[in-house]
């Protein structure tokens, strides 16, 4: 049985009693249409549409088999053709197969059996032919789809690396005393350093670690610092500015979104550092030899979290005299998976820190221990380092 | 990482394996459609799982904001020492219950 019964099958002979002949056997059995000359046949194939198979005599007047068909294919393209004849000619066979688009060629009398079994092949085959084309329509309009996806997605990337590239650290490169390094895992990371300073006032770092890559941590990054330097030209204290950056962000960013950060604020005229921290692995206060005197750990949820948070009481300060430098990183440096399949961890990086030679940047002996450590592991996370020298800042 | 949910008189059952982090994204957004009908209560088993990223910590955030109740709804237990450390340096033992 063909899959759709209501599949219209079309009969074409010159002959009345033959056509009546197929309705009392095919027509059982096929949602049979009937046309006694090639005209009037033509005529239903406009009309319908969609008949699916052609069964017509060679032998008709004023058009034969061969021209009907000819015309039918520019009228029904997706019809299946078949041709019955009485009388085989070699000639007019070969001129039906090299002329037409004929399934079937079949001789008469043809057993009603053979013919169902033939139309039969004929349904299948124009179902063939349908789903055929659906299925290279649906991949042309995937194909097109996906090719403007990745188009937007090759250009978002490129704004992403545009806008991330300019802020990540842009204002701290004249910072006298501010050493870092930045490796993003992929084009676009996600962790962020910006200082911001004033004639004879404080000075401010932020360090922070955002989650997400690509555009999403680009603009994140991009609110979070305009956030960040419009609250340090009030010159608040760091649990206001943190309570700025929070607000700004719960407000503007998706749920997951979120930045872990510390923020320092340096008052050389007070000999003060005003310290808040949330989310980030400890930051250490170092002597000039690198040891860690003071650990700065995580007190608070990361920003971006909670709205109502309350920041009163979450920061520390301690007296600029009393140490050499900070040193703060993203937790990418820690958790980076190394050859004996441990990760980094914070011993070998304080290790690093007091083992750096004195004519080296500490910043970049870390890293050099940190990719002998790795080998060929990939990077798993972005990594961020940064030492605030505050000696050489004062000057 | 692999994980896995089941639901239960009200609480969402989540049990995670591995790293946890966002390559089970459709698992979770499966898991939050969940959190928009009557589910009171998230209960996280952690036996499993080795450690945690910060996108996994972003996925967590998102459920507990579909989730309506306190602190005490959003359970996380059997956390290792690494998974515990990273919960608890971005100080999520006060928006979760860890137990």
């Amino acid at each position: 049985m063909p899959e759709n019964s209501a599949d219209k099958v079309l009969c074409i002979d010159d002959e009345d009693n033959i056509l009546q002949v197929f309705q009392r056997t095919l027509g059982r059995k096929f949602n049979l249409y009937t046309a006694n000359s090639g005209e009037k046949a033509l005529e239903l194939l406009k009309e319908h549409g969609d008949i699916a198979v052609i069964l017509c005599d060679y032998n008709m007047p004023a058009m034969n088999g061969i021209e009907f068909l000819q015309q039918a294919s520019r009228v029904s393209p997706d019809s299946v053709q078949m041709m019955l004849t009485g009388n085989i000619q070699l000639e007019v066979v070969v001129e039906a197969i090299n002329t037409t688009e004929i399934f079937r060629y079949i001789p008469k009398p043809c057993r009603s059996e053979v013919l169902e079994k033939v139309i039969d092949d004929a349904l299948d085959q124009y179902h063939l032919v349908l789903s055929n084309r659906r299925m290279t329509l649906e991949l042309a309009e995937k194909n097109a789809a996906l090719a403007k996806q990745s188009y937007q997605q090759e250009y978002e990337l490129e704004m992403a690396k545009t806008v991330y590239g300019k802020i990540i650290f842009d204002n701290c490169l004249e910072t006298e005393g501010l050493e870092f390094l930045m490796a993003a895992k992929d084009a676009v990371g996600g962790d962020f350093l910006r200082t911001y300073s004033s004639e004879d006032g404080p000075f401010f770092v932020m360090l922070g670690d955002l989650t997400g890559h690509g555009l999403q941590s680009a603009l994140a990054t991009l609110l979070v610092t305009e956030a960040f330097d419009a609250a340090c030209s009030e010159n608040p204290n760091v649990e206001l500015l943190a309570q700025h950056i929070n607000e700004k962000m719960c407000n503007k960013l998706p749920r997951d979104l979120f930045c872990a950060a510390i923020l320092l604020k340096l008052d050389f005229v007070n000999d003060q550092m005003n310290v808040w921290q949330g989310g980030l692995p400890d930051a250490y206060l170092l002597d000039a030899e690198g040891h860690v005197i003071e650990v700065l750990s995580s007190r608070n949820l990361p920003l971006g979290i909670l709205a109502s948070r309350c920041f009163a009481e979450t920061s520390n300060t301690y007296k600029i005299s009393e140490f050499s430098s900070v040193f703060a990183y993203s937790d990418g440096v820690i958790e980076q998976e190394c050859m004996d399949q441990s990760m980094f961890g914070t011993e070998r990086l304080q290790q690093a820190l007091s083992g750096c030679p004195s004519d080296q940047r500490r910043v970049d002996y870390l890293l050099d221990v940190l990719r002998n450590q790795q080998q060929n592991i990939p990077q798993s996370d972005d990594i961020c380092l940064a030492e605030l020298n505050v000696k050489r800042l004062m000057h | 990482m692999s994980v896995d949910y089941k639901v239960s008189n009200g609480v969402l059952y989540v049990t995670v394996s591995g790293r946890f982090d966002s390559s089970e994204r459709d698992k979770f957004r499966e898991m939050n459609k969940l959190l928009e009908k009557d589910i009171k209560q998230i209960e996280f088993d952690m036996a499993h799982a080795e450690f945690m990223d910060s996108s996994a910590l972003g996925m967590l955030l998102v459920m507990r904001d579909k989730l309506v109740g306190e602190k005490s709804a959003f359970k996380i237990k059997n956390a290792n020492n690494l998974v515990k450390n990273t919960l608890v340096i971005v100080k999520f033992d006060e928006i979760f219950e860890l137990l």
